[in-house]
């Protein structure tokens, strides 16, 4: 796979993790066109956007769609920039508008849609759009560290604070800190993602 | 809640991330962690789309006048390549040239015309209302069938959004992208050879987001429609 380097304003600052948004070589590999770039991406991400097509849209037509968002995807590849945010957020995004569509189009058109084959009719767009970012936030905090991934969930389920978190996990207070601004910054870096291929 | 760091002192937009993901977070249920793995038709019909893509992005463009030419990537509308029977499946792709011509075709045959209905599209487009063309079907003297849109002109169209010009079916259910971008006083799309107009005599030039979606935004965006009686 032919990996160029990073450009230059892919450094810029209050990035988080700047070396593991610049030098992922897939990342890399997608933008400047490599096609086994896309295949890795799709076996990353493809579980995530065929489940919410699957969920949204039924299990028929969940794979057409699916199918589309990395098409989509891989032609406007050189729109997405890493530091804006995740890759699984931008195509998360991209899904939703996927979605979206093609509940207009059905809603416009009766024809074309098999009713039967929508198990959640009816949803509404805010709904769609907030199925995608739960579903984006619940496969990245299974991507978090476990530790770091535990002490998240602590923090927003169970209202502890770091110092309780620390006590709990036997470890110093700068630590419980660090694993949960870290990844607390990566949960925020995929919905950036998906905030991206809402503007584009 | 989310209990921060009282050492940190997030920002507007930090801030806002967090609250949704702290939403986001707490509103997550069994249903938002089940996955499945796609059937790999999926990505079959992935690599058909590619490579069909490849293939039509050698194809020379054909050019029957002087006027530049726009060359699109091949569109794909959502029902072209069905993820099921992707691998069998040859791909029908959109014409990738959109030919403006000159006079000097002077055998054409024009089959088909009909003025557009000025429509109000979803998207605002300011002088909306003051959209028009005629649309017509003309056979050149080489048997390839153009749509022409004739006495065309269109509003600018708002940032963020093109015009795209659509053969449609009377379902409304397959519509195939002919061109991309401005339309104004006369412009000739060529049909694709594998498309019968008479299967697709709605002619429709909708507002189309730039969001790298291939597929048409849905008839809402439509700010000119006309039907060819064939």
């Amino acid at each position: 796979m032919s990996v160029p380097p990073p450009e230059e304003d892919d450094v810029s600052t209050g990035v988080i993790d700047p070396p593991q948004v610049i030098d992922d070589p897939v990342v890399a590999g997608f933008r400047a066109g490599d096609e086994s770039a896309l295949r890795e991406l799709y076996q990353r991400h493809g579980k995530l956007v065929y489940s919410y097509c699957r969920r949204t849209l039924g299990p028929e037509r969940a794979a057409d769609a699916t199918q589309e968002v990395f098409l989509a995807a891989w032609r406007s590849r050189d729109r997405y920039r890493p530091e804006a945010g995740t890759l699984a957020g931008w195509l998360m995004g991209i899904a939703r508008f996927k979605v979206i569509d093609l509940y207009r189009v059905e809603r416009r058109n009766p024809l074309a849609g098999d009713e039967d084959a929508r198990p959640e009719d009816g949803m509404e767009h805010a709904a769609l759009e907030d199925t995608a970012q739960r579903m984006l936030v619940a496969d990245a905090l299974e991507t978090l560290p476990e530790r770091a991934q535990k002490m998240v969930r602590l923090a927003f389920f169970h209202d502890m604070t770091h110092a309780q978190i620390a006590e709990q996990f036997d470890v110093p207070l700068g630590t419980v800190k660090s694993d949960i601004r870290r990844g607390l910054e990566r949960l925020r870096r995929h919905l950036e993602g998906f905030d991206v291929a809402l503007r584009s | 809640m989310l209990r921060f760091d009282p050492d940190e002192r997030p920002d507007a937009t930090t801030a806002e991330l967090d609250r949704r993901l702290a939403r986001l977070t707490e509103s997550l249920t069994d249903e938002d962690h089940a996955t499945f793995t796609p059937p790999d038709a999926v990505w079959d019909g992935i690599v058909a789309s590619l490579s069909e893509e490849r293939r039509l992005a050698d194809r020379p463009v054909v050019l029957t006048g002087g006027a530049p030419v726009q060359t699109l990537r091949p569109r794909r509308a959502r029902w072209m390549i069905p993820a099921t029977a992707a691998a069998a499946v040859a791909v029908l792709a959109g014409v990738v040239a959109a030919v403006v011509t000159g006079d000097d075709r002077s055998t054409s045959i024009e089959l088909a015309a009909a003025p557009m209905e000025t429509l109000v599209p979803v998207v605002e487009v300011p002088g909306a209302s003051t959209a028009t063309a005629t649309a017509k079907l003309v056979r050149d003297d080489g048997g390839t069938m153009h749509v022409e849109l004739v006495d065309a002109a269109m509003p600018d169209v708002p940032a963020g959004y093109h015009y795209e010009i659509w053969l449609v079916d009377p379902d409304a259910t397959d519509p195939h992208s002919l061109s991309r971008g401005a339309m104004a006083g006369k412009v000739d799309f060529e049909v694709p050879p594998d498309l019968d107009p008479a299967d697709y005599p709605i002619i429709d030039v909708s507002v189309e987001p730039n969001d790298g979606d291939p597929t048409h935004a849905g008839l809402d965006h439509s700010i000119l429609r006309g039907r060819l009686e064939l």
